[in-house]
C-alpha cells in the first residue's frame, strides 16, 4: 500500500489548518485513513469532529523539534494511513523534510502527493523582507500556491503578488481564494487515489502524444524516401538543408556554450558577492579597461559570454563593467583575433580596425549605462537578482560548504544553465537556419552600390546569421571581394555583440526593454562609428 | 505537477539525462562514422569531444538524483526543444553534394568567385584605398623575397623565376600544397583550396599552363554561357551554413552533354577572362573523363 504524503506549508495565520480541515473533510467521505502531523499549533485547531475519527491520527512536534524518519516510521508502520497531512511551519527550510521523505524506507512506502503553499496576501511583504530566502526556497519547491485573502487587498497589487510568484515558481499552479471555504472546489485537495483513478488523464499522456507525433514524422519520412527511390520526385531538400544548417550550428555553439556555463557555475560557486566587492576595481577607468579586456582570458565565442556576463551581474560586478565586457569578449578574445588574422592575412588594418571599434563600442555602451543606469532589480525576469534560481543554489552558503559538494554543484548547475541558456540557442539556430535556406544570400551583395546602405545591409546580415564569432571572419572573407570593406567590418564587429542567438540567449534572464535598450545602443554606436571610419581610412 | 510527483522514478532528471547522453551519443556516432564532417570544419572535432566529456560528467553528477522526488514542477517543453535536433539528425540524413545544388541555385554564383583576395576590389579601387595597399605590398613584398631566398639557396639556383614566385604566395596562404609538375597544374583533394585562391588571387602568373582538376559539373543558365559550365567542389569554411561550391569555369563545347552534379576529371589549359575589372581564370577544355567521387566530397580551406 502507497501512502500518499501532503504538506501544507506557510507562516502562522495564513490558514494551513483551515485548508487541512476542508482536505480531512473531503478524505472523509471516501473512508481514507489519515494521519496529520503538525508542527505548529496556531489559533485553528484541527476540528474535533476529525480528531475523534479512528480513521484520523494526529500527531503535533515541538516547534524547534524536526522530524525523523523514525518518526515517520512509526506512524506509518503503526497506523498504516492512506495519506500523510503535513503541517510545516513557514519559517524551516522544506528541504530539510523532503531530505527525511527523500531516505529509501520512507520512500518504499510513500510518494509525495503535492507541496502546498499558502499564503496571506496580506502580509506577503513585509514577511518577504523578513524571512527571505527560506520563503522563496519553500515557494520554489511547492506544487500548489494557494494565496489566502486575496480579495482582502487592492486588485493592483493582488496581481503584482502574483507575478512575483510566478518569477519564483514558474511551473507550479497559483489558486487564489478569499476563504478556506473556496478550497473545497478545489479539484486538487481531491486528488486521492480514489480519485485518481477516475481520471480520464494520466501523466504519460502528455509523453504519449509526443511520441506519437515523433514516430510519425518518422514513418512519413521513411516512406517518403522510399518513394522517392520509386522515381517520384519529392522535394524534401529544403528541409534537409535546414536539418543540416540548423544542426550544423548548434554542434559547433554546444562545446562553447558549455565552456560558458562550466565558468558561469564555477564563479556560482567559488566566489561570493563579496569579493566581488572588495576585488573588483574601485576606480571607474580601471574598471573598464579590466572589462573590455576581460576577454583575453576566456578564449570562447560570443554564445559562452552571455552566461558568464550574467553571471557577473548577479554577483555584484557593476552593471556597466558588465555590458563593457559582454560586448567586447566576444571579440577581443584570443580565438578570435587568431581567427581574424588567419582569414585577413596580410591585412591587418582590418584586424586592428575589428579589435579596435569593438573594444570603443564596448566601452562606450559601457558609459552610456553608467549615465543611464538601469535598476538592477528590475532588468531581471528572475525574482532575485542576487541568487541562482535554480534548485541547486537557492539559500545555500558557498563558504559552508565542503569541497566535494562544490564540486557536484558545480556540474549540477553547468547542467541545468546549459538546459536553460542552450533552449534560446536551439530556437536561434532554427531562426538562422531557416532564414539563411529562404533568403538568397545574394540579396547581400546585389541589392545596392551606396556604400552606406552597406554598412546596414552588412549589419542586419550579422545579426540575422548568428555566426559564431570564432569563425565568422572566414565567411566576412568571403563577402570581402564584392562589397566595401568598410561594410564587411560592420559585420565583423555587430555579429558578435548582437545577433539573433544572443538575443534570444539574454532574453532567458534579462527583460525585453534592457535587451532592446541595449541592442539599440549597439546598433547607432557601430554605425556611426564605421561612417566615421570610412571617412578617416577609406 | 501532482501528477508528476507520484512517479518514484523523477522524471525530469530521466529528460535531463536524455538530453545530455543523447547528444553524447550524437556526437560520438558522429565523429566515428566521418558524417561529423558533413556538418563543420573538422577543426572542430576537438572540441566536440570535449562537449561529449562534459555532458558524461554532467550525466554522472546527475544521476545521482534520479530518486530524489524534488524539483519545483517541470517543463516538458523545455526538453522537447533539445530532441527536435537530435531527432532531425536522425531522421533527415545531412545533404550531399546533390541537395546542396538548390543552395547554389539560391545563392547565385557568388560562390563560384570565392576565394579570391579582396586586394583585387581595392587594387581596382582607386587612390582612396592608400593604406591597406601600401600595407599589403610590403608585406607581400617581403613574403617573395624571403621566399625567393630559401629556395635559391637549397636549389643552388635551379629553379624557374615562376616557381620562386609561387612559393613566395604559397606561404602567404599557409600552404605548401602548390603542385607544379613541369608545365602542368595539378589540382588534387589535398591542394583544391589554396589552389582556388591562389588562382584566382593571381591568376596571370599561372596563364597558358596546363591544369588538370576533379571536380562535380556546375551549370547555371543565369551566369554562365552555353558552351560554359562549373568544375566545382563544396568548401566549407566552418559549418554547413556557410558551405558553398567553388570551382572554375570550364569552356567546352559539348558542355549540353555533360549531366549536372556529375563527377569529372577535366584537362585544359588555364586562361583568363576580364570580369568586372578583374582577370579571372578560365580553363579551356582538352579532355574531359567521368570520374568516382572522391573520398572527401568537401573541401576544408584553412
Amino acid at each position: 500500500m502507497v501512502t500518499y504524503i501532503d504538506i501544507f506549508t506557510g507562516f502562522l495565520g495564513s490558514g494551513k489548518t483551515s485548508l487541512i480541515n476542508e482536505v480531512l473533510k473531503n478524505s472523509m467521505e471516501f473512508n481514507e485513513r489519515v494521519a496529520v502531523i503538525q508542527r505548529e499549533t496556531g489559533e485553528k485547531e484541527v476540528d474535533k469532529e476529525f480528531i475523534n475519527n479512528e480513521n484520523v491520527l494526529l500527531k503535533k512536534f515541538k516547534k524547534d523539534e524536526s522530524i525523523r524518519i523514525k518518526d515517520i516510521m512509526v506512524i506509518l508502520n503503526e497506523f498504516l494511513p492512506n495519506r500523510m497531512i503535513i503541517e510545516e511551519n513557514g519559517i524551516s527550510d522544506l528541504r530539510d523534510l523532503l531530505n527525511v521523505l527523500d531516505k529509501f524506507q520512507v520512500r518504499k512506502h510513500c510518494v509525495i502527493n503535492s507541496i502546498v503553499n499558502v499564503i496571506d496576501c496580506r502580509n506577503f511583504d513585509s514577511l518577504m523582507s523578513i524571512v527571505g530566502q527560506n520563503m522563496i526556497t519553500n515557494i520554489l519547491y511547492s506544487d500548489l500556491i494557494v494565496l489566502n485573502y486575496s480579495d482582502k487587498i487592492l486588485l493592483h497589487k493582488f496581481k503584482d503578488l502574483k507575478k512575483e510568484i510566478r518569477a519564483i515558481n514558474k511551473y507550479g499552479k497559483i489558486l487564489n481564494i478569499s476563504t478556506p471555504k473556496d478550497f473545497t472546489e478545489y479539484e486538487g485537495i481531491k486528488n486521492s487515489r480514489f480519485k485518481q483513478k477516475n481520471k480520464k488523464k494520466n501523466p504519460g499522456d502528455k509523453l504519449s502524444i509526443i511520441l506519437l507525433i515523433f514516430a510519425m514524422i518518422y514513418l512519413s519520412f521513411t516512406i517518403m524516401r522510399f518513394i522517392k527511390s520509386e522515381g517520384v520526385v519529392f522535394d524534401i531538400s529544403k528541409l534537409q538543408i535546414i536539418s543540416t544548417i540548423f544542426t550544423s550550428i548548434l554542434i559547433e555553439a554546444f562545446p562553447f556554450l558549455l565552456i560558458g556555463v562550466f565558468i558561469s557555475s564555477i564563479i556560482q560557486v567559488v566566489i561570493t558577492r563579496e569579493m566581488i566587492i572588495k576585488y573588483f576595481p574601485k576606480s571607474k577607468i580601471l574598471s573598464f579597461i579590466v572589462a573590455s579586456l576581460g576577454g583575453l582570458l576566456f578564449p570562447v565565442c560570443d554564445c559562452a559570454i552571455v552566461p558568464v556576463a550574467t553571471r557577473l551581474i548577479k554577483k555584484g560586478v557593476p552593471m556597466y563593467a558588465a555590458v563593457t565586457f559582454l560586448l567586447a569578449a566576444p571579440i577581443v578574445n584570443p580565438i578570435v583575433i587568431a581567427s581574424t588574422i588567419y582569414a585577413f592575412q596580410g591585412q591587418k588594418l582590418i584586424v586592428a580596425l575589428r579589435i579596435g571599434i569593438g573594444i570603443i563600442v564596448a566601452i562606450l555602451t559601457g558609459i552610456i549605462f553608467m549615465i543611464f543606469p538601469e535598476d538592477e532589480k528590475t532588468i531581471f525576469t528572475g525574482f532575485d537578482n542576487y541568487t541562482c534560481n535554480c534548485i541547486y543554489c537557492s539559500g545555500y552558503d558557498v563558504s559552508k560548504i565542503g569541497i566535494w559538494d562544490k564540486i557536484v554543484i558545480v556540474f549540477r548547475h553547468a547542467g541545468e544553465e546549459f538546459l536553460n541558456s542552450g533552449r534560446f540557442l536551439v530556437i536561434g539556430a532554427l531562426i538562422a537556419s531557416i532564414s539563411q535556406t529562404f533568403i538568397p544570400q545574394d540579396i547581400f551583395f546585389k541589392s545596392t552600390n551606396k556604400e552606406i546602405l552597406f554598412i546596414l545591409i552588412m549589419m542586419a546580415a550579422g545579426f540575422v546569421l548568428s555566426l559564431c564569432s570564432s569563425s565568422d571572419a572566414f565567411i566576412a572573407r568571403s563577402f570581402a571581394r564584392q562589397i566595401p570593406i568598410v561594410s564587411v567590418l560592420g559585420f565583423l564587429v555587430l555579429g558578435p555583440m548582437a545577433d539573433i542567438k544572443n538575443m534570444l540567449m539574454l532574453s532567458g534572464s534579462f527583460k525585453k526593454r534592457f535587451i532592446i535598450k541595449l541592442f539599440f545602443i549597439v546598433f547607432n554606436l557601430i554605425f556611426s562609428i564605421l561612417c566615421f571610419t570610412k571617412v578617416v581610412f577609406f | 505537477m501532482k501528477t508528476m510527483r507520484k512517479h518514484r522514478i523523477n522524471i525530469e532528471i530521466i529528460f535531463k539525462l536524455i538530453v545530455f547522453l543523447g547528444f553524447s551519443v550524437f556526437f560520438i556516432i558522429l565523429i566515428k562514422t566521418g558524417n561529423v564532417k558533413k556538418y563543420v570544419h573538422p577543426r572542430i572535432i576537438p572540441y566536440m569531444k570535449f562537449a561529449v566529456a562534459g555532458f558524461i560528467a554532467i550525466s554522472l553528477f546527475t544521476i545521482g538524483e534520479i530518486f530524489r522526488t524534488k524539483g519545483p514542477g517541470m517543463n516538458l517543453k523545455k526538453y522537447i526543444l533539445f530532441l527536435i535536433p537530435l531527432f532531425l539528425s536522425f531522421v533527415i540524413p545531412p545533404k550531399t553534394a546533390v541537395l546542396s545544388s538548390s543552395v547554389i541555385k539560391g545563392n547565385g554564383v557568388n560562390g563560384i568567385n570565392y576565394g579570391s583576395d579582396y586586394k583585387d576590389n581595392t587594387n581596382s579601387k582607386s587612390d582612396d584605398t592608400i593604406d591597406i595597399t601600401a600595407d599589403d605590398t610590403t608585406t607581400d613584398d617581403d613574403t617573395t623575397t624571403n621566399g625567393t631566398n630559401s629556395d635559391v639557396s637549397q636549389n643552388n639556383g635551379d629553379v624557374s623565376a615562376d616557381e620562386n614566385n609561387i612559393a613566395g604566395t604559397g606561404e602567404d596562404y599557409g600552404s605548401e600544397q602548390l603542385k607544379i609538375e613541369g608545365n602542368n597544374i595539378i589540382v588534387d583533394d589535398s591542394n583544391f583550396a589554396p589552389w582556388i585562391m591562389e588562382l584566382y588571387y593571381d591568376v596571370e602568373k599561372y596563364e597558358g599552363k596546363n591544369i588538370e582538376m576533379v571536380g562535380f559539373v556546375y551549370k547555371d543558365d543565369e551566369s554562365l554561357k552555353e558552351n560554359e559550365f562549373v568544375v566545382a567542389r563544396l568548401m566549407m569554411v566552418c559549418c554547413a551554413a556557410d558551405m558553398q561550391p567553388v570551382g572554375i569555369v570550364c569552356q567546352y563545347d559539348k558542355t549540353s552533354e555533360l549531366k549536372s552534379e556529375e563527377w569529372v576529371k577535366v584537362k585544359g589549359i588555364l586562361e583568363t577572362y576580364d570580369f568586372a575589372g578583374e582577370k579571372n581564370p578560365i580553363i579551356k577544355v582538352e579532355s574531359i573523363e567521368p570520374t568516382d567521387k572522391p573520398k572527401e566530397e568537401i573541401v576544408y580551406p584553412y
